[in-house]
């Protein structure tokens, strides 16, 4: 068994409902795992967002809820001495609050910086996955179903952006949405292997609109619009829809990319955009042939 | 800007008539019918409104029934008719024109009710003793026999 | 350590309150178990233009926004009035004079027992009853600081002020203004408050619709009203199967962002222009339901003539025009238009398809008016074309009756719930937001009945303060919340409180918000998790303003709000307090008609379907119940009667209903209105025809020169109204929300990254936004989701932290409603335009103040009543919370161990 909790940036509307329920479960209170979560300044599960587009012309934003990722081979763990920090069978990863007295540089391990260090206990804290509830067998006794027992932020969370489960039951929920979904694992973690499951974490965008003449006042729906990466050898292609615009999803970071716009009976407009980050790359109004 | 004369009694007859046939309530005033029976556009003027209320004296069934306010329309000079429709062409029953809200019924024991809400589904009311709303909520379909049975207490 | 769960309804959705030894535990939503009823099922499609083959129901869980998961945070609050309060100043003396008004909100508190305090409160009542007559007392509540049928406002606060007798303030339809105020003279549904009916709609949508235009509307941040993240399913699904979201918003809101296959982005309050404009494309190129217009349709030939240019203004509403008046490109409108009219689509303004800031504009009710015409011009009521946003019409049990908050069968000052109806004797009434004009001017006029809706003629009622022969109001009784976020230009409040024109100030509140620190008398009153209490989520009340309000949910639930704890410090419930009072006042008895809050609970099991549907004792042990929706349940689509002709099916009708026609004088849509013309027609704000104009203060106006961006601030994403924000340290620690900096949490405010590169403002900046009104401090988000010239702060602070207390001061609270105008739309359209706010920006160069101002009075009454106590700063920082549930789980413990 390997408990894990999947992560669907595509799903997640930023309502900040698992940070909240997070909260409510570790502020001011403790239990076996750990220390009580300070009032305010740490965040077990955060919401990081960031604004995707330099054009109002094409806007996204980006939603992950980061959490501590329970990494098969943590960083932290290796950080920690005296057993300080350790894996219990399920796969999650527990910060012991006694043993890791002192023990910043647990906090300074950790690739996506969900470590906390508690100023006045002097200790570093972090999701603990819930464990203490799960172990629990009184914690939600009245619902008649363990089953129904997860993790306070999976559970209050309304997208569908959260899943819970073992990892290796093909048959479970989250095992069907990591099959089945984009896997992305978050940068800083690359190459570690995690029971938290990022899915579907934008990489770039490139977007345009499309008009006719400028005179005309009129979008170009239907145009052509091919893109080439010259250092992977990739293509896309898409067309404009009803309004003109059109969007590629999904490229790689950190490459030039060649972007040719066709439409009958126009000339070829043409760009190169660099995909440093995600770009409106032009409001093309095209020239008849 | 008027669809039909009301300068003209025969015309103005004759589209009052022709409203008055289809029209299933009981209550109107001027305005109504000028509105919704006579295509009237803008406001009317006042001659106008006398000639509507004249045609509708004039028809028989509708009776003068002093000033009555309307939700739209504010208070007006109204008239009201006895027979009311309950079913529309194809047999369907208009449940806001067979049963008032907030009014007074009479079951065949003499049990007054309040109907409180008169929904398709449901005519939900409260007995009424000695002035006041007394027991749980009494469920009453529309088309259910005890509901036909009812009959309004006028006040 | 045995842990006790119980349940509420909180405005953030429905909660499970977990407790251990007499303090809450947590918090979280409620998880249906296996005895719970299978959830509805809609067959509907997997994507757009396939087979209705797929199965939707919805999750096992009753799903609140995260609001609601703070209530633990709510109670032991460091702003929670611990102890009955008056004002140091505060001198009884006999005439009511000289009672140092002008230092409201500058004066600290000393702490009151209860005796004293309402021994002071009820000899004020009698001096003014006597001194000046019944009419003479005022009393006014806010919306939503609570839940429940037997404690919310319109129940226990009513049945207390109507025996006790009072002038009456009218609410404004603060948050749909332009719908009360226009829709109703297109197509009536005053009676919905000039909404639309949804019901079935999420069938009806997730089978047919191809486009959503979500024009001003941002369903994850209002959460159907109160409906929490009930609905945030629905839209997911829409969108998986591929049905387009297009968002017209000067914001690229939070729904929006994430959504928006099109964001369109308005010059605030231009909305109407893009509305003619679409119009004029579809009248030119007849994409349109001509069918059903010519059936339907009022004097459409005249107002096609109006949008063509032949009216009397002589000017084309050509997409090009629309251009120069909205900033949105002319190709972009076509092309909105042409694929509004060439794809099924359903949409509207704001959480009701009827709500939205577009109208809380000047030009409002032209929006709104105009928007609900273009959506008649495609057929609305046929399959896939209403006016639906996606966060309502969930299928119910229609044969289900509980009632709700506006229901008037489910109030306990009215019959069946209580045995005698309690009758108001005064006729005198304020109106809300201008409430500090009457009071400062000593006179007011002004036209209509609050939200109006029995009847478009109350629009037109005219009402003067004081009434004839009535006396002027000389004492306020302020209920729950706080205006100083919610009502426009604050600083008219502020002076308001310091006139000695009131000589009374009383605020029964549960947290020291802005207007109870211009109070002479602060009753605390106690959470929803310390009182008892009975609801239904979401549920206006099938008889109320919003009928089956319910179906913004997935689950209706019916919840029993037992009492988590027991109040805490020394508050108590607002039932007890009025209780109390009437007892002082010589009709207790009169008052409780012997029952206590919990029979009045059971009055609403007895009185509803609930007892025909489980046991009394199992309703209280369960804590909740869900009604199972049939399967076999009967459809009635919004509007399908009025488009299919037929006697109307939905709730809630009229009888001109029944004969297919709509709430409008001839029963049609009107594209001019007869109403207008009949009852106003002299009005320039709101005309026959319905036509964009340029705004009293837009960006034609001369003020523009000086204050050059525009100011919106929606409803907030991250509180409902002002009741969350300030008591909920956590939020502060969204990056979108707030920013907490020297012990004060600043509110964001977001600008576009040209506009702020010429201030020379960087995002995290401090920054000053500023007109004639006001000042209030905010943190920079420079973004490129706001329109150019707009400035985006979420509205409704519950903070209100003017660096000089009492003052006309700067804030650095984040109530941004100092800088909007108080000044209402119209003479004959009385509602408020916070969305048509000038303003200037810039960089704060100055030192920041540190903390918010009025913790200190706070603290030094919690000291008063316990030397040990946790300060303001120790409860958002540091222990006071562990501290303070340390000590009543000892309490309670003690206790428990004497029995």
């Amino acid at each position: 068994m390997r408990l894990g909790i999947a992560v669907n940036s595509q799903r997640c509307m930023g309502c900040w409902c698992c940070f909240t329920a997070c909260k409510d479960e570790h502020c001011g209170f403790a239990s076996k795992l750990s220390a009580a979560q300070p009032m305010m300044g740490q965040k077990w599960i955060d919401v990081r967002e960031w604004e995707r587009g330099d054009s109002s012309r094409h806007v996204k934003s980006a939603s992950v809820p980061t959490l501590c990722a329970h990494c098969k081979d943590p960083a932290c763990l290796k950080a920690g001495k005296d057993g300080a920090v350790y894996k219990r069978d399920d796969g999650l990863v527990i910060i012991d609050p006694e043993k890791s007295k002192g023990q910043k540089a647990i906090v300074d391990a950790c690739p996506i910086k969900v470590v906390f260090w508690n100023e006045e206990l002097e200790i570093p804290q972090k999701c603990t996955g819930c464990a203490e509830l799960l172990d629990d067998p009184e914690y939600l006794a009245y619902l008649g179903d363990p089953a129904l027992k997860q993790p306070r932020c999976v559970e209050a969370c309304p997208n569908q952006a959260l899943f819970f489960g073992d990892l290796d039951d093909p048959n479970s929920d989250i095992a069907k949405i990591v099959a089945s979904e984009r896997a992305t694992q978050l940068e800083p973690l690359a190459g570690q292997e995690s029971v938290v499951k990022w899915l579907n974490v934008p990489t770039i965008f490139l977007a345009g609109t499309v008009y006719q003449p400028k005179e005309l006042d009129e979008v170009l729906i239907g145009a052509k619009v091919k893109l080439k990466c010259k250092e992977t050898g990739e293509s896309w292609e898409t067309e404009t829809n009803y309004f003109g615009d059109w969007e590629v999803e999904w490229l790689p970071k950190n490459k030039t990319i060649d972007i040719v716009i066709e439409a009958d009976g126009y000339k070829a407009a043409s760009y190169t955009a660099k995909t440093d980050a995600d770009h409106y790359v032009d409001t093309t109004y095209m020239v008849r042939d | 800007m008027v669809r039909c004369s009301v300068t003209d009694p025969n015309a103005l007859r004759h589209a009052v008539d022709k409203y008055f046939s289809e029209f299933p309530g009981e209550i109107i005033c001027a305005l109504q019918l000028w509105y919704e029976g006579l295509g009237g556009q803008g406001v009317p003027t006042a001659d106008e409104l006398t000639a509507i209320q004249d045609a509708i004296a004039a028809t028989p069934g509708w009776k003068d029934a002093g000033e009555v306010r309307y939700e739209k329309f504010g208070v007006q000079k109204s008239y009201k008719c006895e027979a009311m429709k309950t079913h529309d062409s194809k047999g369907r029953i208009m449940i806001q024109h067979t049963f008032k809200r907030d009014a007074l019924y009479k079951e065949p024991n003499g049990t007054i009710l309040k109907l409180v809400t008169t929904e398709l589904w449901n005519l939900r009311c409260f007995e009424i003793k000695n002035g006041k709303m007394t027991g749980g909520m009494i469920k009453i379909h529309p088309e259910s026999d005890r509901a036909k049975a009812l009959v309004e207490v006028k006040s | 350590m045995a842990e006790k769960v119980t349940h509420s309804i909180v405005v953030g959705g429905a909660i499970a309150i977990h407790t251990q030894d007499g303090v809450i535990r947590r918090v979280r939503p409620i998880v249906l178990d296996n005895n719970d009823p299978k959830g509805w099922v809609i067959k509907a499609r997997s994507k757009v233009g396939g087979p209705q083959d797929a199965e939707y129901t919805p999750n096992r869980k009753v799903q609140p926004a995260f609001i609601a998961l703070t209530e633990k945070n709510r109670a032991y609050a460091y702003d929670r009035i611990r102890y009955p309060m008056i004002r140091e100043d505060f001198v009884e003396t006999p005439d009511g004079k000289n009672r140092n008004t002008e230092n409201r909100g500058i004066s600290g508190y000393r702490r009151a027992s209860w005796d004293e305090a309402l021994d002071l409160v009820v000899r004020e009542i009698k001096r003014i009853q006597t001194q000046y007559g019944p009419e003479a007392i005022t009393a006014m509540t806010s919306s939503h600081h609570s839940w429940g049928n037997v404690g919310y406002k319109i129940s226990t606060f009513a049945r207390f002020f109507r025996m006790l007798g009072y002038t009456e303030v009218k609410d404004n339809p603060d948050s749909w203004e332009g719908f009360t105020w226009g829709a109703p003279h297109t197509y009536g549904y005053y009676w919905r408050l000039g909404c639309p009916e949804t019901f079935d709609l999420l069938e009806d949508g997730l089978q047919n619709v191809e486009t959503m235009i979500m024009w001003s509307h941002d369903p994850d941040t209002t959460h159907g009203g109160y409906a929490g993240n009930e609905s945030v399913m629905w839209r997911h699904w829409l969108d998986d199967m591929g049905v387009q979201f297009i968002y017209i918003d000067p914001y690229n809101n939070f729904s929006s962002i994430k959504q928006a296959d099109k964001w369109i982005a308005p010059r605030p309050g231009t909305d109407a222009a893009l509305a003619e404009a679409i119009a004029h494309v579809w009248v030119t190129e007849g994409l349109y339901d001509k069918e059903y217009i010519a059936k339907h349709a009022h004097r459409f030939e005249e107002w096609c003539d109006y949008i063509l240019g032949k009216g009397t203004d002589k000017l084309a509403k050509t997409p090009k025009w629309a251009e120069i008046e909205t900033g949105i490109p002319a190709a972009d409108i076509k092309a909105l238009a042409r694929r509004w009219a060439t794809t099924k689509t359903m949409g509207g303004s704001g959480m009701r398809a009827g709500f939205g800031g577009v109208c809380r504009t000047v030009n409002g009710t032209e929006f709104a008016r105009t928007m609900v015409l273009l959506f008649a011009m495609q057929g609305m009521g046929k399959p896939g074309q209403n006016m639906w946003g996606g966060n309502t019409g969930a299928p119910m049990d229609y044969d289900f009756w509980f009632g709700g908050y506006s229901d008037p069968l489910a109030m306990i000052w009215n019959e069946p719930i209580a045995d005698n109806v309690a009758v108001n004797p005064v006729m005198q009434k304020l109106y809300r937001p201008n409430l500090p004009d009457a009071i400062l001017d000593g006179h007011y006029e002004w036209y209509g009945e609050g939200f109006c809706g029995q009847g478009i003629d109350q629009e037109f009622t005219q009402n003067v303060y004081p009434a004839p022969g009535c006396s002027k109001v000389h004492m306020f009784w302020r209920y729950g919340g706080t205006f100083m976020g919610t009502m426009l230009d604050t600083n008219k409040w502020v002076r308001m409180y310091k006139s000695p024109e009131l000589e009374f100030v009383v605020n029964q509140d549960i947290h020291f918000h802005g207007e109870a620190r211009m109070s002479d008398v602060v009753l605390p009153a106690c959470t929803n998790l310390e009182r008892v209490d009975i609801g239904e989520l979401c549920s206006s009340g099938n008889g109320g303003y919003q009928s089956h309000s319910q179906t913004g949910c997935s689950w209706q639930v019916v919840v029993f709000q037992d009492k988590a704890i027991e109040p805490l410090w020394d508050s108590q419930s607002d039932y007890w307090i009025f209780a109390e009072t009437a007892k002082r006042l010589g009709w207790g008895e009169k008052f409780t008609e012997g029952r206590t809050e919990l029979d009045w609970c059971k009055r609403y099991w007895e009185k509803s379907d609930l007892c025909e549907r489980i046991s009394w004792e199992d309703f209280m042990k369960k804590g909740y119940y869900i009604p199972p929706v049939p399967e076999d349940r009967v459809r009635r689509y919004g509007f399908r009667w009025f488009a299919e002709e037929f006697p109307c099916d939905t709730p809630n009708h009229k009888p001109f209903q029944e004969e297919g026609k709509l709430g409008t004088f001839t029963g049609k849509w009107e594209f001019v209105s007869e109403s207008l013309q009949y009852w106003a027609p002299h009005d320039e704000v709101r005309t026959p025809i319905a036509t964009y104009k340029h705004s009293w203060e837009g960006h034609h106006a001369i003020k523009a020169k000086k204050y050059p961006l525009q100011l919106i601030s929606p409803h907030p994403r991250f509180d409902y109204h002002t009741q969350h924000n300030s008591s909920t340290p956590w939020f502060w620690e969204i990056p979108e929300n707030r920013v907490y900096i020297n012990g004060n949490p600043y509110l964001v405010a977001r600008l576009h990254p040209k506009k702020a590169e010429e201030r020379g403002i960087k995002d995290g900046d401090i920054i000053e936004l500023y007109n004639e009104r006001g000042s209030v401090l905010c943190v920079a988000v420079i973004s490129y989701r706001c329109e150019e010239n707009t400035v985006h702060a979420y509205g409704s602070s519950g903070i209100y932290n003017p660096v000089t207390p009492g003052e006309e001061s700067m804030d650095i609270g984040g109530c941004v409603n100092i800088l909007t105008p108080g000044r209402l739309i119209g003479d004959y359209v009385p509602g408020m335009a916070p969305n048509s706010t000038l303003l200037e920006v810039r960089k704060w160069e100055d030192e920041l103040p540190s903390g918010q101002f009025f913790e200190d009075k706070l603290d030094k009454v919690a000291k008063e009543g316990d030397p040990n106590a946790e300060t303001c700063i120790e409860i958002i920082e540091g222990h006071g919370f562990e501290k303070i549930q340390e000590k009543v789980r000892k309490n309670y413990l003690k206790k428990g161990a004497a029995v």
